[in-house]
């Protein structure tokens, strides 16, 4: 577009009929200003921000506020005097004592009280003196206590099993268990599981302790695992 | 000739009744400072009155800011409502009428909104087509425009004075449309002289760069 040298005054004559091309006439003036609802607006606007209802509304918000803010501080020096106390915790004017349970207070002991305690212990007996006793003679049996001790059995260290799994190819192990031999032996996990025993055999090589029953042909009756 | 409607305008123009006439034709004929002490004691009617004898004149304060006639319509129920919670601080003294009062406070809310709304103007990366550059040539000359042209004009000023701010446009119009004097504008704005002086000589000088622009 080819550019046109005009003077200041020719720019100022163009752009004052610009600014007045551009201006609203008054019959669009009195168009806007004779809205029926004008007035309406500005009593809505007048309804909702009077000064004087939105100092009122203020002063209640910092008197809520403030208020509140107290109350806060006074619950958190409530429970913080509460959890403090521990034991003692003061309701009113009555004060309560509240005791603490002896289990969670440690107990310490010195070097000092080791003697009175080995002494205070009971010394070791031996068997045979036991069986004499008239403790043990006299002891019946308590199916109560036998369960107890079968309970508590299970809380104590694995033990190897006492029973003897008798072995597919042998006959009935109890036959010929009087003339028969233990053999501690070590096989491997595959092993067992070739002999008909259910175990996992993801590390089929780790070897297993068992004792093994074998009779006096030398064949083996039944196997014991540890 | 001034314009401006109501800065000096007189009191003693309007109708004066006394106090014992009664009757709403003739409430409707009580001068300003009557009006506004009934408001004051809380009449509702009073209100109206001033509402209806002031608005076209707000709105034409108005108008020069703004051109949507929502925009104008929120600057008149604007300013009547910041009037009517600040009535109490009118005094009516000397030349400062109700009118130019409510013509000062309809101003600020103007430039309040410009304010808020930080509008800055828009790039200047639109041409202008060959018949435009000719319509906007023609306005240098004193050839009178018929119906059509002024149309075009109208459409071709609103597309470049977006680039002017609506306080700088606002200016140029009372001193260039309405034919305000600097004394006058100063009044009606609240400003100094000097300051409306520069203010005009500013917006004079970002209207020549817009137009340099695109010539």
């Amino acid at each position: 577009m080819d550019r046109h040298e005009i003077n200041p005054g020719e720019l100022d004559k163009i752009g004052s009929k610009l600014i007045a091309s551009s201006a609203l006439s008054e019959s669009e003036i009195d168009c806007v200003a004779g809205s029926p609802f004008l007035y309406a607006g500005v009593k809505a606007r007048i309804g909702s921000g009077v000064p004087q209802r939105r100092r009122v509304f203020g002063f209640g918000r910092r008197f809520a506020l403030g208020f509140g803010s107290v109350l806060v501080v006074v619950g958190i020096a409530a429970v913080g005097l509460f959890l403090r106390g521990g034991g003692d915790v003061t309701i009113a004017d009555q004060e309560v004592h509240v005791p603490i349970p002896l289990k969670n207070k440690p107990v310490t002991y010195s070097k000092s009280d080791a003697g009175d305690i080995a002494s205070s212990l009971p010394g070791p007996v031996l068997a045979t003196e036991r069986r004499s006793s008239p403790q043990y003679q006299n002891a019946s049996y308590n199916k109560a206590d036998d369960r107890s001790r079968a309970t508590r059995k299970t809380v104590r260290p694995v033990q190897p099993d006492l029973e003897f799994y008798p072995l597919s190819y042998a006959g009935d192990p109890k036959e010929n268990v009087s003339g028969g031999r233990v053999l501690q032996i070590e096989l491997s996990r595959s092993s067992l599981f070739a002999m008909g025993f259910n175990i996992p055999i993801e590390d089929g090589a780790e070897l297993v302790k068992a004792d093994l029953l074998v009779g006096p042909d030398g064949v083996a009756r039944g196997i014991r695992l540890h | 000739m001034s314009t401006f409607p109501t800065a000096f305008e007189d009191d003693t123009l309007i109708a004066r009744v006394e106090p014992d006439t009664q009757g709403p034709h003739f409430r409707a004929e009580l001068t300003d400072r009557q009006l506004v002490n009934e408001v004051l004691a809380g009449s509702d009617d009073a209100f109206e009155q001033i509402f209806d004898r002031y608005k076209r004149s707000v709105a034409h304060v108005a108008a020069r800011y703004f051109r949507r006639p929502e925009q104008i319509e929120e600057i008149i129920q604007i300013s009547f409502a910041k009037a009517f919670t600040e009535l109490t601080n009118f005094r009516g003294q000397h030349e400062a009428s109700l009118g130019s009062w409510l013509c000062r406070i309809a101003a600020n809310a103007c430039l309040d909104t410009i304010r808020v709304q930080k509008r800055k103007p828009e790039r200047l990366d639109c041409d202008l087509t060959a018949n435009e550059t000719e319509t906007l040539l023609d306005l240098a000359s004193s050839r009178e425009q018929d119906a059509e042209q002024k149309l075009a004009v109208r459409d071709l000023s609103e597309k470049l004075l977006k680039n002017l701010p609506e306080d700088d446009r606002a200016i140029l119009q009372m001193l260039y449309v309405e034919d305000m004097s600097v004394a006058d504008i100063a009044i009606l704005l609240g400003w100094s002289r000097s300051k409306v002086k520069i203010r005009a000589w500013r917006a004079r000088n970002s209207l020549r760069k817009i137009l340099k622009h695109y010539m």
